[in-house]
């Protein structure tokens, strides 16, 4: 089954964005891994992932979220999200996440430094 | 198929999937479009989505066989959802620490199933891996 899945690349304020749109689950959470793994590769400290036009994210997404979190984090950096769907908002509280991720609301607060 | 929510009926739904990432989705999808046939609200619908993924996931990460299978069965109040699948060879589990498992993917879906969810539980023997959810219907209906 084709699901809509799509990762659009940006920069704001000199920080590398990726904007995700669909659905985030087993079979579509390995294409952000690599996105984010050539991210840091690039030698950025910093990302934000914009997940205000994702529809359904599961524990492999969030478990791929919270890998490139570690990774962003171990060089000093950090991992930001933009959120405001309710749905993934709840996947967030239920998991504690909510604590552990920098999230956001609009784009614009995420890239301030 | 009916609308039969509120009445005594029951139905019962099989599917048989390849036990492979991408028909998942399919699991997930029939789960919400049955529900949303039995009259359960659109919160609890997404809630049984992502519980239904979860549940597979947890399946196909335990088990080693081609075929997952589904019935999904619903009375007037509940859906209840149980999966089976081929039993794999137990691998050697990683060692983690408490704070490291609730991180982990295994941990988040954990979290994920106990709060969507109003029961599921799995079991095993030599030959299947097996594991249940169900989701009470709290809206009223006429």
């Amino acid at each position: 089954m084709e699901e809509l899945f799509e990762i659009a690349e940006s920069s704001e304020n000199g920080i590398p964005v990726l904007s995700i749109r669909g659905e985030i689950d087993v079979s579509t959470a390995p294409e952000l891994r690599d996105r984010l793994l050539s991210v840091a590769q690039s030698g950025n400290t910093t990302a934000v992932v914009d997940l205000r036009e994702v529809t359904f994210l599961d524990s492999t997404a969030l478990g791929v979220l919270v890998s490139a979190l570690k990774r962003f984090r171990s060089v000093e950096g950090d991992l930001r999200l933009v959120v405001t769907g309710r749905s993934i908002v709840k996947v967030l509280e239920i998991t504690g996440l909510v604590d552990v991720f920098m999230i956001f609301d609009t784009l614009e607060k995420a890239v301030q430094e | 198929m009916s609308d039969a929510a509120g009445s005594k009926q029951e139905l019962r739904v099989e599917l048989s999937l390849p036990a492979t990432a991408e028909w998942i989705a399919l699991a997930r999808t029939t789960g919400a479009a049955i529900a949303s046939r039995w009259s359960f609200s659109y919160d609890e619908i997404a809630d049984l989505r992502l519980a239904i993924d979860e549940l597979c996931l947890a399946l196909i990460r335990d088990g080693r066989g081609e075929r997952l299978d589904l019935v999904y069965r619903l009375d007037a109040g509940s859906i209840e959802v149980t999966g089976k699948m081929r039993a794999g060879t137990a691998g050697a589990s990683e060692e983690l620490t408490e704070a490291d498992h609730a991180l982990s993917e295994r941990g988040l879906s954990e979290r994920i199933l106990d709060a969507l969810v109003d029961g599921h539980g799995s079991d095993a023997d030599d030959s299947h891996v097996r594991a249940w959810l169900r989701k009470d219907r709290s809206t009223a209906t006429t």
